[in-house]
């Protein structure tokens, strides 16, 4: 493109300008624009994987998410008992122990309660068919049925204890139905509501996103800020520690993942040695990390923190590096002391890039799929499933085109609020 | 009065110890775990932040019996190694070699290690279930690493390097173009571009793979390389336009003019003048490029069905794993080498680096 002769520097400019910026726009159309325009209009749709036709049906996805729960249910544990063993089952369950095994490619897990090994669930993971187990035998209330001259321990379930059932869709609950549940359960199906927010599975999935987020957010700080304050002092070895300490989050979290997997492996994790060792536990009664809702999440949050904390450390300390040396001098004839020096000096300075650093750092959390999908994968049983990989669950294991689709666009609006808050710092930065 | 000084060096290192001994225990645990022998890994009496070499219970080196499988007629047994010989893992070969024969029927073995023990001498009659001598195991050992010749392993390497470069290719050609246009010439609408770009950093993966995944399956190339090959630019390519953007606004503008003047075309100053001056962005923009797309693992698990096809993050993850057994030691082995290929390409720019995210973020 030859410069029109006669028009001044700049005029000149613009032909040259789009013919550069084009190919990055018609890509970031077709393969940004289109697909998320595409997400749209899937979630307004009844789209199946391998379906053929898609029909329109409008914000059901959003407002009609068809839930099911299973609580109120009898879970038979055993029958045929005469009154006076059932009443000793009931009263000695509590010293009953969940014993899990492997079944062909799915595990098993028992219930060893007064002398008798009764099966109660298989699971395709050993954590989700022990959690259920526990639950069974711990949070469900046990109650001696009579049955004639017979009588039945039933562990019944109430409004909430054990929501097995928080599925969304009949596949997944179906398949949960066959394959799940060994002991004979009067299991009943009913309908909770229809709305989106009544979906127990989802809300589950928000709440779990929100504490995954901001819990980590301000741990990545107190690592961070320290950290990188250490290494912005000159100091022998300094390149290689820095050079150390980024290497959680440069190695895919896939790969490095499979170290926690190991670190927090049922039986061979390490905490439990050095717990064990310390004093502090007995062998016996070994924290199972993935196979407790509470001690999953606290194992996500830690993997997240981990990870997350050389990024805000680097981030923070580019921040420094640009403040210029002379008023760092200045302030230092000042008389000022390192504390106030930081709080009235660095930090001020730091703020914008503090914020950049943060709102990256959120908006990387809040669309993690990677660590949660390693670490857990959703379990026990979808207790720590998060919008992505709750999303993934039912957009593509299930084969749900649509319902993933709108349950992955919840993901948007706070997306939305964090650039729009990024856009702000950035802005007030430029001032 | 004297105060203590402690020397600032070490004051930084301690200070920054617990940090560094969080952000390496993990690798410290699989680089460990990926030399001990699997007698070692699951002996629950020994020290597991260090590889023993004695066995916890009993006080001797780990040892192995060799047994006659149930299945095996009973037959004169014919030793093809010695006392003392050393002996390979026999899932870690290609065509492994047995330690013995009995009737036709091949013994092999199932540890690295030295032949300890013969019980039954050669040419004596061996039975089914049958102990006919012992094995010392070897430990540290190489076993598990050798038995990543027998996975797929290399083969997503390769799918995994492969896709980074070309990643890194489409996203600098059209990255950097665009970057040198919104940071310098000026038209209608270039800030409006620049900002939409950045913001479509912000439509992630975890967003975009449902509709991503029909539009691969409508193009015909899901279950391919080509299908990461599209798809991964889609992060690159904005996050490395914003970054360049940085580098490019600190070319000074006279060179360019002086360029101009010079009789260049626009092109062969962008080409000659201003590429070498920001080769330093460039080069930190093409490491995050290749990083971010080694990284990846929403779309590459959802677009690669096949085992052959995965990348490396998507391959260890899922197919290391066999139903639900889980190999600690050739998964550690795995994971160890698989973080190579990012640390070598951080190890040798960490300073280009680490001054890219400064411009970038400063900028």
């Amino acid at each position: 493109m030859r410069p029109v002769k006669g028009l001044p520097f700049s005029e000149r400019e613009a032909p040259f300008g789009y013919a550069l910026v084009l190919p990055a726009l018609l890509y970031l159309t077709a393969f940004i624009a289109y697909p998320f325009a595409m997400s749209v209009y899937l979630s307004v749709s009844d789209a199946q994987a391998g379906a053929q036709k898609w029909n329109f049906v409008g914000t059901d996805n959003y407002s009609k998410v068809e839930s099911y729960d299973l609580s109120g249910n009898d879970f038979v544990i055993a029958s045929r008992l005469t009154p006076a063993e059932a009443q000793a089952l009931v009263d000695t369950h509590k010293d009953g122990k969940v014993v899990t095994s492997v079944e062909g490619a799915r595990f098993k897990a028992s219930l060893e309660v007064g002398g008798r090994t009764v099966p109660v669930f298989a699971s395709d993971t050993e954590d989700s068919a022990a959690y259920l187990a526990t639950t069974l035998l711990n949070d469900l209330d046990w109650q001696v049925r009579a049955k004639g001259t017979e009588a039945e321990v039933v562990a019944h379930s109430g409004d909430s204890a054990l929501a097995l059932g928080n599925f969304t869709d009949r596949k997944l609950l179906d398949k949960a139905r066959k394959g799940d549940v060994l002991i004979d359960a009067h299991l009943e199906v009913k309908s909770i509501g229809t709305g989106v927010w009544q979906d127990p599975n989802f809300i589950l999935a928000v709440k779990n996103t929100l504490k995954y987020t901001f819990g980590t957010e301000l741990v990545k700080l107190f690592f961070g800020i320290p950290c990188a304050l250490l290494l912005y002092r000159k100091f022998r070895g300094r390149q290689l520690l820095r050079g150390l300490l980024v290497i959680p989050w440069v190695i895919p979290i896939a790969i490095s993942g499979q170290a926690w997997l190991w670190i927090l492996d049922s039986t061979y994790s390490v905490f439990n040695w050095l717990l064990v060792r310390g004093g502090f536990i007995t062998p016996q009664n070994i924290l199972n990390f993935r196979g407790d809702p509470h001690l999953a999440m606290a194992s996500l949050v830690v993997v997240n923190v981990w990870r997350g904390f050389p990024f805000t450390t680097i981030i923070i300390l580019a921040g420094l590096t640009s403040i210029p040396d002379e008023i760092i001098e200045r302030s230092k004839l000042d008389g000022t002391n390192a504390l106030q020096r930081f709080v009235y000096v660095m930090a001020p300075m730091v703020r914008p890039i503090l914020m950049v650093s943060l709102l990256f750092s959120v908006v990387f959390s809040f669309t993690d799929f990677n660590t949660i999908w390693i670490i857990t994968r959703g379990g026990p049983y979808d207790q720590t499933q998060m919008l992505a990989t709750y999303a993934y669950q039912v957009g593509v294991n299930a084969g749900y085109l649509g319902k993933g689709a709108a349950i992955s666009l919840f993901l948007f609006p706070i997306m939305a609020l964090t650039v729009f808050g990024m856009l702000q710092s950035l802005r007030k930065e430029n001032m | 009065m004297k105060r203590l000084r402690i020397p600032p060096d070490l004051l930084s290192w301690l200070g920054l110890l617990p940090f560094l001994a969080f952000a390496l225990f993990p690798f410290y645990w699989g680089l460990v775990t990926s030399f001990k022998a699997d007698s070692n890994l699951y002996d629950l009496t020994r020290n597991p932040l260090w590889i023993s070499h004695l066995d916890g219970r009993t006080g001797k080196p780990y040892h192995k019996d060799i047994i006659v499988p149930a299945s095996y007629r009973e037959g004169p047994i014919e030793w093809r190694e010695k006392l003392g010989d050393h002996l390979l893992r026999s899932d870690s070969e290609q065509h492994p070699k047995p330690l013995a024969v009995i009737d036709g029927q091949e013994i092999l073995s199932p540890v690295d290690g030295k032949l300890l023990r013969i019980d039954v001498a050669q040419g004596a009659i061996a039975h089914p279930n049958e102990q006919i001598g012992d094995i010392e195991v070897e430990n540290p050992t190489l076993s598990h690493y050798r038995f990543l010749t027998q996975t797929p392993f290399y083969r997503w390497m390769k799918v995994s390097l492969l896709t980074g470069l070309a990643v890194v290719f489409i996203t600098l050609l059209i990255s950097v173009p665009a970057a040198y246009s919104l940071a310098r010439l000026r038209f209608r609408g270039n800030r409006a571009i620049g900002i939409a770009i950045f913001l479509t950093y912000l439509i992630p993966p975890t967003i975009l793979f449902i509709p991503f995944s029909q539009l691969v399956g409508a193009l015909h190339i899901d279950n391919t390389i080509w299908s990461l090959i599209l798809s991964y630019p889609t992060f690159t390519i904005p996050f490395c336009t914003w970054l360049l953007m940085g580098f490019f606004r600190g070319v000074p503008r006279e060179i360019e003019e002086r360029a101009l003047l010079d009789g260049a075309t626009r092109m062969q100053m962008l080409r000659l003048v201003v590429i070498p001056v920001v080769l330093p962005g460039i080069l930190t923009a093409g490491i995050f490029a290749f990083t971010l797309s080694f990284q990846e693992y929403v779309y590459a698990l959802t677009f690669i069905s096949s085992t052959a096809n995965r990348t490396l993050p998507v391959g260890i993850s899922v197919e290391m794993v066999r139903g639900d057994v889980y190999f600690w030691g050739p998964l550690m082995a795995s994971a160890i080498l698989g973080s190579l290929p990012v640390v070598i390409v951080y190890g040798l720019s960490l300073n280009y680096f680490i001054s890219g995210m400064t411009t970038g973020a400063t900028k």
